[in-house]
């Protein structure tokens, strides 16, 4: 052993306060996450597919990715998962090979990822559905005159609302007004027709954003700056190629949460993040045909947790997960046809641990 | 087996004392760099007590907020990149010691009955134990640095107890998960074996044929690798994932190359 004494000596200064460093790295506490479904079952169609991932804020920054059926996932976050992006690998290798084009301009809707191209006679549109793994391709014939110029990749196209078989996009949503042109794609005729817009370009202290396109008109957010480029006036418009008029009651509506065409384009939904620590979950509905808007509630079994809550919906549901108590999650499925709670579950941790942020939400394979 | 913990118990043995030297070293500047940076925190609060005759609170405010443990170690960064250029020096200095030094211990090598392989084998153990002994050593002054920052820090002067997760440099090393400590390890020895290829280049062929061999093996390293993954971004012909994966794959073969290399080296062209 004496002959060996140096790489004993060099080996046991290495092993030793690594072993303790590996030592103290096993010891530090995981979650144990548990789901308790407190109305509805895991197995039910709104939840089967829904995941929710926690990632931890500590030292040891692993994901947990959770089904509300209590499959966990864990994956270690090191050097070499983190040179991985797991999210493009779910495409179809040719809507891959599309929407990474340099002229194509792809947006996400929901559970769908559009792709569409655009060509001097024709325009190319590609479209996946991550629930139902539908892929469809169309070749729409359409000759255009583009006077302004793009970099690449730049997204051209905004799309403003879709069904089963048509869609709404913008073209040049992003450029100057007068190029702006709303295209209504009829995926099943292979055809498409322009939407009339006759709203007046917007004044130079004015800026418009494009909301959604449906049966009823296109509408709009006109929003108007004093000469601080503050904003003074905000207001809601829907032209319908005829005419332009104020929606007066969707002003009420705070303009920084989300918006979402459902029941087959002829309704908005609008929804933010709690603003209050009460259990109810409030969103509203919009109806183009009535005009009126509508204020919805339900109420969870715990208080909202201001501004960290994460939502999204599709359709016909709109689901919500907050953080309760210390280290639990909510997860909340509201049926917006009936009003109802759907789902209703708790994520809780055994060993109630802190520090635990919602890295995503989202239904998929 | 016997030949190769032999040899590489001499090479420890020969470089033990510019190991020494060079842990002693560090670690005392680490210790001392904490101190020095509490020390100076505190008398700067009470300068700015003392001068603008303010609160202890108001103090603490002018001085850039409550001390935490990665303003302690803010020294560390520095420290730990002297030890980097330290085994990058070591790389060199186990080949070149042997050649250079009075003894041309490098002839009783390569005189040694059996395979070369366990010459440069033995070598490159000897720098990654190095390694894994600066990389065990940091993590023990790294909990000492937390006792002495807890102990000579006043509480009221402090952000928090926390000790990980502090200095963004530090936690690049020691990220709690097992793996990256052997990711670490394994980018080190890849860069000591190409550090060792270059020494072993510059042995065996004449000034201009070794620069020429030097340029080739940087551009077999550099230009497939870029050219492919430029062709690969732009046809889309694999998804970003399997890119990320053969450039992994591609830095592997790569090494096995450098290995393959060296040791042809050290075989057929490095003679007495």
């Amino acid at each position: 052993m004496r002959r060996y004494k140096h790489v004993l000596a060099i080996g046991g200064l290495s092993l030793i306060p690594i072993g303790s460093y590996f030592g103290y790295a096993a010891m530090i506490d995981e979650p144990e996450y548990v789901v308790e479904s407190v109305q509805g079952k895991a197995t039910d169609d709104a939840v089967k597919d829904l995941h929710i991932e926690l990632a931890s804020a500590r030292v040891k920054p692993n994901l947990y990715d959770i089904k509300l059926d209590g499959t966990i996932k864990v994956s270690e976050q090191n050097y070499l998962t983190s040179l991985y992006d797991p999210i493009d690998i779910n495409y179809p290798k040719d809507f891959y090979r599309f929407i990474r084009g340099t002229n194509v301009s792809s947006s996400e809707n929901g559970t769908y990822t559009y792709g569409i191209e655009m060509k001097s006679d024709h325009i190319n549109y590609q479209s996946y559905d991550e629930k139902t793994k539908k892929y469809t391709r169309v070749r729409f014939p359409y000759a255009t005159i583009n006077s302004h110029q793009y970099q690449n990749n730049e997204n051209v196209f905004q799309i403003l609302g879709h069904t089963k078989e048509q869609l709404y996009i913008a073209q040049n949503a992003y450029g100057p007004s007068k190029d702006m042109k709303i295209l209504r794609l009829d995926i099943k005729k292979r055809h498409i027709k322009e939407v009339s817009f006759v709203s007046p370009p917007p004044k130079q202290n004015q800026s418009r954003t494009l909301v959604s396109s449906n049966e009823f008109g296109t509408l709009y957010i006109l929003e108007t700056t004093d000469e601080n480029d503050v904003i003074n006036k905000f207001d809601y418009y829907l032209d319908n190629g005829k005419s332009v008029k104020k929606i007066k009651a969707l002003n009420k509506f705070a303009y920084n949460g989300s918006m979402d065409l459902i029941s087959d384009n002829r309704q908005l939904l609008l929804y933010d993040s709690p603003k209050d620590q009460s259990k109810d979950i409030v969103w509203r509905i919009y109806d183009f045909k009535t005009d009126k808007l509508s204020e919805h509630r339900v109420t969870a079994k715990y208080p909202n947790q201001f501004n960290s809550t994460h939502i999204f919906n599709t359709d016909e549901r709109l689901y919500q997960v907050s953080p309760v108590e210390k280290s639990n999650f909510q997860v909340t499925v509201i049926n917006l046809i009936n009003d109802s709670i759907e789902y209703q579950g708790i994520i809780r941790d055994k060993n109630g641990l802190k520090n635990f942020n919602i890295y995503d939400f989202r239904i998929g394979q | 087996m016997k030949k190769f913990i032999m040899l590489l118990n001499e090479e420890l043995k020969r470089g033990a004392k510019f190991y020494l030297i060079a842990l002693v070293g560090l670690v005392v500047l680490e210790f001392i760099s904490v101190v020095y940076e509490i020390k100076s925190y505190q008398s700067n609060v009470e300068e700015y007590m003392r001068v603008d005759r303010i609160s202890q609170m108001e103090a603490v405010r002018l001085a850039g907020g409550p001390f935490n443990f990665g303003n302690a170690t803010s020294y560390f960064q520095y420290i730990i990149a002297i030890a980097m250029m330290l085994i990058l020096l070591l790389a060199f200095q186990i080949w070149y010691r042997d050649w250079f030094g009075e003894s041309k211990y490098i002839y009783r090598l390569l005189m040694l009955p059996g395979k070369r392989t366990a010459i440069l084998m033995s070598k490159l153990t000897a720098v990654i134990l190095t390694i894994a002994s600066f990389i065990g050593i940091q993590w023990i002054v790294l909990l000492l640095s937390g006792s002495l920052f807890k102990w000579l820090m006043p509480e009221d002067l402090m952000e928090s107890k926390r000790v990980f997760g502090e200095n963004r440099f530090i936690s690049m090393f020691y990220t709690f998960n097992i793996a990256d400590t052997f990711i670490i390890l394994l980018v080190s020895t890849l860069v000591v074996s190409f550090v060792f290829l270059i020494i072993l280049i510059e042995r065996s062929y004449r000034k201009r044929l070794a620069i020429l061999h030097v340029v080739l093996d940087v551009v077999l390293l550099i230009v497939p690798l870029v050219g492919l993954v430029y062709f690969f971004e732009n046809t889309h012909f694999l998804y970003p994932d399997q890119i990320t994966t053969f450039v992994i794959g591609y830095f592997l073969l790569y090494f096995v190359y450098v290995y393959w290399k060296s040791i042809r080296l050290l075989n057929h062209k490095i003679s007495i």
